[in-house]
Order: C-alpha cells, then structure tokens, then sequence
C-alpha cells in the first residue's frame, strides 16, 4: 500500500513557482528522504500535505484517501521549527497533542524519554535551548505511536549525540515497520538513514525511486599509477567504462559494476603494461549524484 | 466541539494574562458600578433640588438591569483584549499551524476561537447579571425583570465586540498590532459615529427626512445603540431634537454585523495559508 500519494501538486506565489507540478508515491514501510537544497519546496510540500498550505493545483492522497484532518491525527509530524505554546511546560503542551490527537496522555512519559526530555519535563517551553526544543517536536512527533511520521530536518539544532541518536531513533522506528516521510538539505542524512528518495529541485523532482535504484547501479573506482594520463588514455577501451575524472593524484572511474569487476580492471590495466599503485571500489557518493543532478 | 472546547481549556487555564486580564474586568465591572451606585446616592441623592430633580434611582430593581448593563458596556474592551492576545498568540507560538498539523481541520480551529468568543460574552453577561443583582438588592427595592432585555442586548454588544476583535486578530496575528488596530478601530468608528449623528440630526431638521442615528448602523455603534441609560428627564428633553430611534433596524444591523465577522474569520482561516 502507498501511505502518501502525490499527483501533480502546484503551488505558485505570483510567479514563483514553489512546487511546479511534482508526483510521486512513498511506499509502507520506507524511509522516504526528501531531499533538496534550500528553498527548493521540501517545507511547501509537506505544508501542502499537512493543509497549512493550499496548493494552486494537483492532490494527494493520505492512506489511500484524499487527505483530512483524521488521516492527520494519525501521522507524527515535525514541520520546520517546533511550535509549541511558551507558557507551558513540556507536559502541558504533550497534553494538548494528545488531545487534539485523541490519544491518551499515559504515553506523554515514554515519548519524553525517547528523547531524554524527563528530567526537564515540567519545565516551560520558553527555557528551553534549541536542541531541547527540537527533542520535545520529535517527541510530540512520536506520541500515540503513529504509524507514519512526517520529519522536516528532524536533527536540526541538535548537537551532535543528539544528531546520531535521532538517526538511530529513526532506523530502529523503521525496524518496527514504520514509515518516514524526511525532508533534509544533508545528503549525509538522507544517504545514512533513507531507504527511498525524491531530489528536489526549484519546485521540480529531479529524480526519485530506492536509493540503490538511483545511486547504487553505478560505483565509481579510484585508481592511481605512477603516470595517470596512461590510465585516462586506454580507459575508453576498458569494458563497463562510463565516465571519468580526476583530481588529487586521483582518477575517479564511473562503472557498470555488472561489466566489470575490479579484478577485471587491475587485468585490462596490466595487459596494457601500467600497473596500477590504487585501486578502490566504492559506491557513487549521494553527493556526486546530487550535485550531477541538481547543477 | 466540546473536545475542542476541552483542549481549549488546556491552553488557557495556566496563561497569566487570562487569570489577571478576568480579575481586572471583574473589579472594573464592580468598581464602575459602585461609582455610578454611590454618585446617585451621596451626591445627587443628597441635593435639595426641592423637586426641581427627579429622583433617578439608577439601581432600583426597575432600572438596576438597565443601569448595569449600560455601565458595563463601556467595559468591553478588555474581554475582547483577552480575546486578541488568546487569538493571536496562536499565530505567535505558530500553534496555528500545529494543531492542524496534529489532526484539527481547519474548521475547528477557527469555530473553536468563535465558540470562545461567544463563551466569554456569556461569562460577563452572567457577571452584569450578578451584579446587578446585588445591587438592586444594595439599594432596597424588591425585586423586578423590568428592562432585563437590556441584559440580553448587553450580551450582544459584547458578541459584537469579541467577534469584531476575533477578525481584526486572523487578520492581523501579531498581538501588539491587533490591539493597537482594535483600539484605533473603536476611536475611528466613535468619532465617525459622532459625525454620523450631527449628520442625523442635520436631515431631521433641515430636509425632514428622519433616518435614525447613522452611527447606529455601523458596527460597534450598531450595539452600542441597543444599550441606553434609564429613561430620565434628561433623555426626554434631548429625544425632541433627536433622531428616532429605528430599534429593529438597529437590532437587525447588530446581528448582521455578528454574522458578518464570523463569516469573515472562518473564510479567513478557511481559505488561506497560515
């Protein structure tokens, strides 16, 4: 089953066009990773789908169903910054979730010590930093033990065992069968804890599918010879050969990892009378990828 | 809607300027009340006029629903201040947005505030109400309804005025602002009102034509036409050169004005980003 279909959704301000006509589905059980650099339309999306904002055009479907305010109460969402009533402590405003959720507050207690907020639980919003504030949204996020969770930059002004606990966090709550719907600018992220992902860009999808689907199929190889313009010259002629660069004393190789093995290519190199000082297998950095798709 | 009124309750119960804000009506309510109580009674009430003035016995049971009513009708700008800061500090904390996000539409955000607002006017009519009763009783008459309808139009004016700063707040979410328009708001519309009036009275003498008070018909004026002072000699001499008083018309322009607000805030969350 698709627990989030979208089809088509425009939002335009004038003449920007925030979002410009993008689709897609995110299938049970993944951790879907929107990616995109700044002000591509990551929050919009997700504003669309929460309904604090109103598309131009296009719909999208929640569980299979036009999305309404009960397909919500059961989706944990973290959107941009946590907002939360400054009055109140974190207690308070985790009973004011659970109400508008219909969930019981004997959950407020393990949800605050998921993210390590118990000791400071009756403490009121406005003393806390940001990271705890960030905490206290996941939390919120994670109350009535949703199946779903919508994340926009879950580790956003946490520091950094804050960062690796809610990446954690967010790989065990896959484990459990959940699905995450994740907006982040780090590619790191997005590569470290998605199963699925759609790049963002300028309001348009780039490309989107399983992350081995979209970065796992070619795997570039770093080689090095006492003179690398020999490997570059007779790199054309080696079988499963996509594209090449270099930088740093480096070659960086593109393959079809289905043409050619690494073995294969430390032959080729012999039987060409270079011998090869570096040769490293690794899998096309996200990074790569994304500036080759977004640039 | 009583969940939501529920989870409304939540938020409200712990905010400081809802427990001072209410203290301060209720003493202004009482206050306001007793300087108008104890004027009539050791000053006016004092003077030997030799009948030259009628007694006006302002809190007597006849006049006390009528009296009360009117006094604290001028009070009504601090219900309507909790209102804006509740309002609008849900556009502040971006608590707005959060509550849809967790699973309200938007409707019952909005209906919710409009269900408060409506809340609100009710508690202080029930404090004109407890008031005027106490003294009514103060001033040893016994006990009478006459002129409780004016409770019933107190009871609007305050509706009017929530809902007036209900819009003003959706429309302009930040506190400090939506205070400083609703205020300026309430000047602007008194002082047109006042113009409005002359012009009345103007058309009545000069062409014939008796339209009323036009400041009636505008909408702070519409229900703060409702509420008078007790009839007394004052008011019959100044009625001879004053505009009718259309009281249906001026009914009919407060309900209007009630619909016309809460149509506007639905549509306003309804239909926009927030």
């Amino acid at each position: 089953m698709e627990i989030l279909k979208v089809n088509e959704l425009k939002k335009h301000y004038g003449s920007v066009r925030a979002l410009d006509g993008i689709s897609f589905s995110v299938p049970q059980g993944s951790v879907f990773g929107i990616l995109g650099p700044n002000g591509s339309g990551k929050t919009t999306l997700l504003g669309i789908i929460m309904d604090v904002l109103k598309a131009t055009s296009g719909s999208y479907l929640l569980f299979g169903k036009t999305g309404d305010a009960e397909a919500r109460k059961n989706i944990g969402t973290l959107l941009e910054t946590p907002n939360f009533y400054h009055y109140l402590s974190a207690v308070e405003n985790l009973k004011i979730v659970a109400s508008i959720k219909e969930k019981d507050e004997s959950d407020i207690d393990r949800v605050l010590n998921v993210v390590n907020l118990s000791e400071r639980k009756h403490y009121k919003f406005s003393t806390y930093s940001l990271g705890m504030k960030q905490r206290l949204a996941i939390a919120s996020a994670l109350l009535g033990d949703p199946k779903v969770l919508v994340l926009d930059e879950p580790t956003n002004g946490l520091d950094p065992s804050g960062i690796s606990e809610t990446r954690k966090l967010i790989k065990e709550l896959n484990k459990l069968g959940k699905t995450i719907i994740m907006a982040s600018h780090l590619l790191d992220e997005v590569e470290k804890v998605c199963t699925h992902v759609a790049i963002l860009k300028r309001g348009n999808i780039l490309a989107h599918g399983s992350v081995d689907e979209l970065f796992g199929a070619n795997n570039v190889i770093e080689l090095q010879a006492a003179d690398n313009n020999l490997i570059i010259q007779n790199l054309t002629a080696m079988p499963g050969f996509i594209s090449q660069n270099h930088q740093d004393n480096v070659v960086f190789v593109t393959i079809n990892p289905n043409e050619i093995t690494e073995e294969g290519i430390n032959k080729f190199f012999f039987e060409k009378g270079i011998v090869l000082r570096k040769i490293n297998l690794k899998k096309e950095s996200l990074e790569r990828k994304f500036m080759e798709l977004t640039n | 809607m009583v969940k939501a009124l529920k989870t409304e309750w939540l938020k409200i119960k712990r905010y400081n300027a809802f427990l001072v804000i209410s203290i301060f009506f209720v003493i202004g309510v009482v206050a306001s009340n007793y300087i108008v109580y104890s004027f009539n009674k050791n000053v006016i009430g004092k003077v030997d006029s030799n009948g030259m003035l009628p007694d006006l016995a302002p809190y007597n049971f006849v006049n006390t629903w009528q009296t009360t009513s009117y006094t604290t009708g001028w009070l009504l700008m601090l219900p309507a201040l909790l209102l804006i800061i509740l309002i609008t500090n849900e556009f502040t904390y971006k608590t707005n947005r959060q509550n849809i996000i967790d699973g309200w539409s938007r409707e019952t955000f909005i209906d919710v505030k409009l269900l408060l607002a409506v809340l609100i006017a009710a508690a202080s009519t029930v404090l004109v109400i407890i008031t005027a009763l106490s003294f009514g009783f103060a001033s040893g008459t016994s006990f009478s309804m006459n002129h409780f309808s004016h409770v019933g139009f107190f009871f609007l004016k305050a509706l009017s005025y929530n809902l007036i700063a209900a819009f003003i707040s959706v429309l302009i979410k930040r506190t400090g602002f939506a205070i400083g328009v609703f205020f300026i708001y309430m000047g602007a519309e008194n002082i047109l009102s006042q113009i409005l009036d002359a012009l009345s009275v103007n058309f009545r003498e000069s062409d014939k034509i008796d339209l009323g008070a036009l400041g009636d018909y505008l909408p702070m004026g519409a229900s703060d036409g409702l509420l008078t002072l007790p009839d007394n000699f004052i008011k019959s001499m100044a009625s001879k050169v004053l505009p009718a008083n259309y009281f249906y018309v001026v009914l009919g322009f407060t309900v209007f004005y009630i619909l016309l607000f809460t149509f506007l805030s639905r549509r306003k969350i309804i239909k926009s980003d927030l």
